[in-house]
Formats: structure tokens, C-alpha cells, sequence
């Protein structure tokens, strides 16, 4: 972010340097040995004369600062929630709204019955914390994955009947890298290895588990897909993503630096049957594209494909491919190039894509990329801006709405749609915003 | 995550790694080379007096005291008037944004300014800044997008350009 104020070649610590330190330490201590004994000193003269109260422990400020209320500790049920307070948002139709915010050590959901103007905690406390990922197809069945892995290198996926209100760990693992809901099916991408500290495991099959209870009972698919997790990876380097058009229709999507992801072909994986079978798909990334990567479509053939070089001071090289026949041949639709930090592969993309900012995998529990419509769609890259096309993604601008209504470029959240018009900008712990038309955004809350 | 330097290291063994973590923040704040070393070098010697209770996480402790070292000697600085044969301007193109960055830091909560000192003066992982601060990824950010929004305000996003801020290149 500010590696322009650096020093272009800063001195390189040396055994000087280091005396020098040694030497300044040694003045100080002997500066605060005097200080000590003339503070004992002075205390003691004065000793008798002493009045004190009781000391009062304060909360830190980190928690002041993120407090509802000024309430301290689990919130009671019901409570209402800030929108600035917000660290994630879901939403299942225009009205009915899902959303993690963090308070104090505690990550809580809250919902919204009104298209996100007030917020109420469902749940003070969720077993997993931001940044994990949450899912609801509907207004009881809720899906929670992701956060920290365990002390054992698990990631478990936590399910809950009642709209959120309690949690239980569903009987799949040891990690659960994706889930996606549709109605009453859930599919989820389980690797089979634990999370393993780097390079002491390069890569494990993974399966793809389905439930049609909401998430009590589960069976893997009749064939895995043809692609390995890399389970040496930290978990904040998500390098499997799931995808799901319609009920039967899924793309498994492995991906990762050069050499890691899985072999170079194959990375992704379809199928139209339900998991009975796979088929794999040409993945149009370059290698040096390939640290992330995002799937999103508006129709079972209309896919939009996003992936990223390594990012660094807050720039990332990105590329759009476009296909409109469900993956087997793809299109460059727009690239932001950054020759340092992809290798010096350049791609030639018509119209631009924002360099600035993040894109998968750094915005684990974040969704970037909300596709409307073949040719709108909107882009919330981690500490960026929100960007829009409506030109399928040739072409992409600040969205201006958004900064009329407030929003200030540079922090992390998500967008998402409920529908082609109804849509949410949660700016972390900053604020929501709302458009019910798609062009004109309101912030929400007071 | 990468292993602490303080793990099984001596304070010597600590040094470089350390010293260039405080030059790094100080000089992103002085923009000069002198003053960012004599920082680096006050930060480090006070870490020295702490050694035996910086626990396993020294990195943190250091950057916040670097950080402040140098944005108290940046507001010093400044009061003292520019002398005609030494305009700082001419020295530093960057002098208008660091002054801007220092006054825009000095003013953020403390918990949002610690969690913008490592996360983007010293560029720490979010998991390591929620190591040193012995809060959660979460917690960091939270503090790490209020403090960024908090940052662009007062710096005016419209004339605040810094080479990576966002933009259509289309």
C-alpha cells in the first residue's frame, strides 16, 4: 500500500548498528534505574498521605470501539445490531438478510427482515468466526464454514435448522473448503487431508458431499472430481472453490501459485448429473494468473470466470474470461496487467480491469463478484472499491452511485444480489449499503 | 505463519530482521534516512530493555514504537521552521503525503492505529497482526477496514493518490 514511500535501498543493518543499540539501551536502563529511585524516593516521603479509590477495570478499547450499546460480553438475543457494525452479508431475498459482525472475541449473526435497515442478534456467539463464510437457501437452513482451522487441522462445516439460532457440526471433514446451497440440496468440497504446515503435504484428493436433509445426513457423490487440494496451504489460501449453476449443474475449481493446485490441466472439473459424473473443463488461466480464482454465472451456460496473479502492495494482476457454453471454450473479457507480480505474462484484454485491490483468495469470507445479469455485474475487490460493468465485463468503472452515497474506497466487504436489482455493499465494520434498482445506492442505519 | 524471531533467537540473532522492520515503518513516515536510523535505532534499544518480557512476538511491539517514535518526530519537525539552504520538499517528492499520513494516523483510535501500523506501514500478515495483538483474524479486520476508511477520509480520497489506489483503467 505504501511501498512508494519506501526507501529504495535502505541500509542494511550492520554490526555498527547494532552496538549503537546495545550502547543506547544501556543509557536508558541506567536513566530508569535513577528514575525508579527517585520516584521510591519521593513515595516515600509522601507515604500516609495517600488517598486512593477502588481501581476499576475498563474494557480494552478495541472492544469499546466495537461495542453495541455499550453492552460488553454475549449480547442477548434480539439485540439490535448497527449496519456500521457489519463485517458480512448475505441475503436470501430483497427483504431477508443474514450478516456476522464482530464483537469483542466474539463473532455473532444477525438478521434483518427488512432489507437490511435494522439488524437484531440471532446468535451471540457462532461456533466459527468471521472471517468465515455463511450460507442460507432459505429462512431456517444456515451453512458456516471456514475461519481458523482447529488444533487438529480441521475445518468444519456447522449447520443449523432454525434460522440460525444454534449450530451443530455436521459429520463431514476433516475440511471443508466450499459449500453451496440450493433449496433443500447441499453440496460441499471436503479435502481429506487436515491443514498441514507448509510443504509437508502437497496435495490430497478431495469429494464432493451432498445432503438433501439440510445438512443432517450425508453421502459423497457417485465420482469425485478429477482435482487435488493443496492441505500444506493456510487456510486464508483457499484453493478450492465451488461453484453450483442449478441443482445438477457444478464446477470444482482447484487452484494455486505455479506447481501447487493440482496438475495444470483438469483444474476444472463439471458436471451436469449430480456428481454422478465429471468431465474436466480447460481452465484459461495462465499459470501466473492462477493464485485465485472465481466462478459466478447467470444461467446454466453464461459463466464468468475471474483469476489473479500474487497480489502485493495492494495491487493484484486480474483477468475476466467470459464463456457462453458452460466452460469448454473461454473468451478474455478484460485484464488489469501487472507484469511484477505475474511473471511479466501481460495479457491483452479489451477494456481494463481495476488493478487496485484483491481478489480471491485474499477475501476469504468475502464475496467479490456478483453477477446480475450476461451483461452487468458488480466487483467488490478487497481494499478497493466497487466497481460495475454493464457491458459484460469489457469495460469496468468506479460505481458512481456508490461514492455519491458515502462509500469510501479502500477497506475490505462484499456485494451481493438478491435478485437483478436488489443489491448490498457491506464495507466492513464501516457500514451497508442498498440499491433497489441497481444504479442508485442508500446507506442503511442511522 | 512464519516463525517468530523471538522464538529460540537472542536478541542479536534478532537484530537485522528487526531493524529493518523499524527503518521500514520509520522511513515510510520521515522519508529521510538519517532520522528514520536514529528512530529504527531508539526503537530497537528499548526493545533490548523489554527482551525478557516481549514474550515470543517481538515484531509488533516494535513497529508500534517505531511508528510512534516517528510520527512524534515528524509533529516536532514540523514545528521547527524549514531553513533556506535544506527545503524538504525538493528533498522528499512524498514530504505532502507522509505529513498528511502522520496527522491522519496520529488521529485514529488506538486499537485501529496499532492494526494499521502493522497490517500496512510494516505490511504484516493479518493473521501475524492478530498474533501480535492477541486478538482475532476478525477482530483485525474489522479494525483493519474502519482504520483504512477512517485513513481515506481525512486524507481526502479525491486528491490522496498513493500508486496502488483503485482504479478503471477502462
Amino acid at each position: 500500500m505504501l511501498t512508494h514511500l519506501d526507501d529504495p535501498s535502505p541500509p542494511e543493518p550492520s554490526a555498527g548498528a547494532l552496538g549503537a543499540v546495545l550502547s543506547r539501551a544501556a543509557r536508558l536502563r541506567r536513566r530508569r534505574t535513577n528514575a525508579v529511585l527517585a520516584t521510591v524516593a519521593a513515595g516515600t516521603m509522601a507515604l500516609g498521605v495517600v488517598v486512593g479509590g477502588l481501581y476499576v477495570p475498563r474494557a480494552s478499547s478495541a472492544q469499546a470501539e466495537i461495542a453495541f450499546s455499550s453492552q460488553f460480553g454475549l449480547l442477548a438475543r434480539g439485540t439490535l445490531v448497527p449496519p456500521s457494525d457489519l463485517a458480512d452479508v448475505v441475503f436470501l431475498s430483497p427483504d431477508r438478510g443474514f450478516a456476522m459482525a464482530v464483537h469483542g472475541s466474539d463473532t455473532l449473526l444477525a438478521s434483518s427482515d427488512d432489507g437490511g435497515n435494522t439488524w437484531r442478534v440471532v446468535d451471540p456467539s457462532l461456533p466459527t468466526g468471521f472471517p468465515a463464510q455463511l450460507e442460507f437457501p432459505d429462512r431456517s437452513h444456515g451453512y458456516l464454514w471456514g475461519g481458523a482451522p482447529t488444533s487438529s487441522g480441521s475445518v468444519p462445516l456447522w449447520v443449523s435448522s432454525d434460522g440460525g439460532r444454534s449450530w451443530s457440526q455436521a459429520p463431514i471433514g476433516p475440511v471443508v473448503s466450499d459449500v453451496s446451497a440450493i433449496e433443500s440440496g447441499v453440496w460441499a468440497v471436503v479435502g481429506t487431508c487436515p491443514v498441514s504446515p507448509a510443504g509437508s503435504a502437497p496435495s490430497c484428493p478431495v469429494v464432493v458431499e451432498v445432503s438433501t436433509n439440510g445438512g443432517s445426513r450425508w453421502s459423497p457423490t457417485a465420482s469425485t472430481p478429477p482435482v487435488e487440494e493443496n492441505s500444506s496451504l493456510s487456510i486464508s489460501d483457499q484453493d478450492i472453490e465451488l461453484a453450483r449453476i442449478s441443482a445438477q449443474r457444478a464446477y470444482v475449481l482447484a487452484f494455486g501459485p505455479d506447481g501447487q493446485g493440482g496438475p495444470a490441466s483438469g483444474r476444472i472439473a463439471f458436471t451436469s448429473d449430480g456428481g454422478r459424473s465429471w468431465a474436466s473443463r480447460p481452465d484459461p488461466c495462465p499459470p501466473s494468473f492462477s493464485f485465485g480464482q472465481q466462478l459466478a454465472a447467470s444461467s446454466t451456460a453464461d459463466l464468468w470466470l475471474t483469476c489473479a496473479s500474487q497480489g502485493s502492495a495492494g495491487a493484484q494482476a486480474k483477468a475476466l474470461y467470459r464463456s457462453d457454453d458452460g466452460g469448454r471454450a473461454w473468451l478474455l473479457a478484460a485484464a488489469a496487467n501487472a507484469p511484477v507480480l505475474s511473471s511479466n505474462v501481460t495479457l491483452d484484454g479489451a477494456g481494463g480491469f481495476p488493478v487496485g485491490g484483491y481478489v480471491t483468495p485474499y477475501s476469504l469470507g468475502h464475496e467479490n463478484l456478483a453477477v446480475v445479469s450476461s451483461a452487468d455485474a458488480w466487483l467488490y475487490p478487497d481494499r478497493s472499491a466497487v466497481f460495475e460493468t454493464t457491458d459484460g465485463g469489457r469495460t469496468w468503472r468506479l460505481a458512481p452511485g456508490l461514492a455519491r452515497a458515502g462509500l469510501v474506497a479502500g477497506a475490505s466487504g462484499n456485494v451481493v444480489f438478491a435478485d437483478a436489482t436488489h443489491g448490498w455493499v457491506c464495507e466492513t465494520g464501516v457500514g451497508l449499503w442498498r440499491t433497489t434498482n441497481g444504479a442508485d445506492w442508500k446507506r442503511l442505519g442511522p | 505463519m512464519t516463525r517468530s524471531v523471538a522464538d529460540d533467537e537472542t536478541f542479536e540473532e534478532a537484530f537485522a530482521e528487526l531493524y529493518r522492520l523499524a527503518y521500514r515503518v520509520s522511513f515510510r513516515v520521515l522519508g529521510d534516512r538519517g532520522d528514520a536510523e536514529d528512530v529504527a535505532q531508539e526503537a530497537l534499544a528499548r526493545s533490548h530493555l523489554h527482551w525478557a518480557r516481549l514474550s515470543a512476538r517481538p515484531e509488533g511491539w516494535v513497529v508500534t514504537v517505531a511508528t510512534n517514535l516517528a510520527i512524534d518526530r515528524h509533529r516536532r519537525r514540523r514545528r521547527q521552521p524549514a531553513t533556506i539552504d535544506e527545503p524538504l520538499a525538493l528533498v522528499d517528492p512524498h514530504l505532502t503525503e507522509r505529513i498528511d499520513l502522520a496527522r491522519a494516523m496520529r488521529r485514529l483510535p488506538r486499537r485501529q492505529r496499532e492494526v494499521v501500523f502493522l497490517r500496512y506501514l510494516a505490511d504484516l500478515p493479518e493473521l501475524e497482526v492478530a498474533d501480535a495483538l492477541g486478538c482475532s483474524p476478525g477482530t483485525v479486520k474489522v479494525h483493519a477496514s474502519r482504520g483504512l476508511a477512517a485513513l481515506r477520509r481525512q486524507l481526502d480520497g479525491a486528491e490522496y493518490r498513493g500508486e496502488d489506489d483503485a482504479h478503471a483503467s477502462g
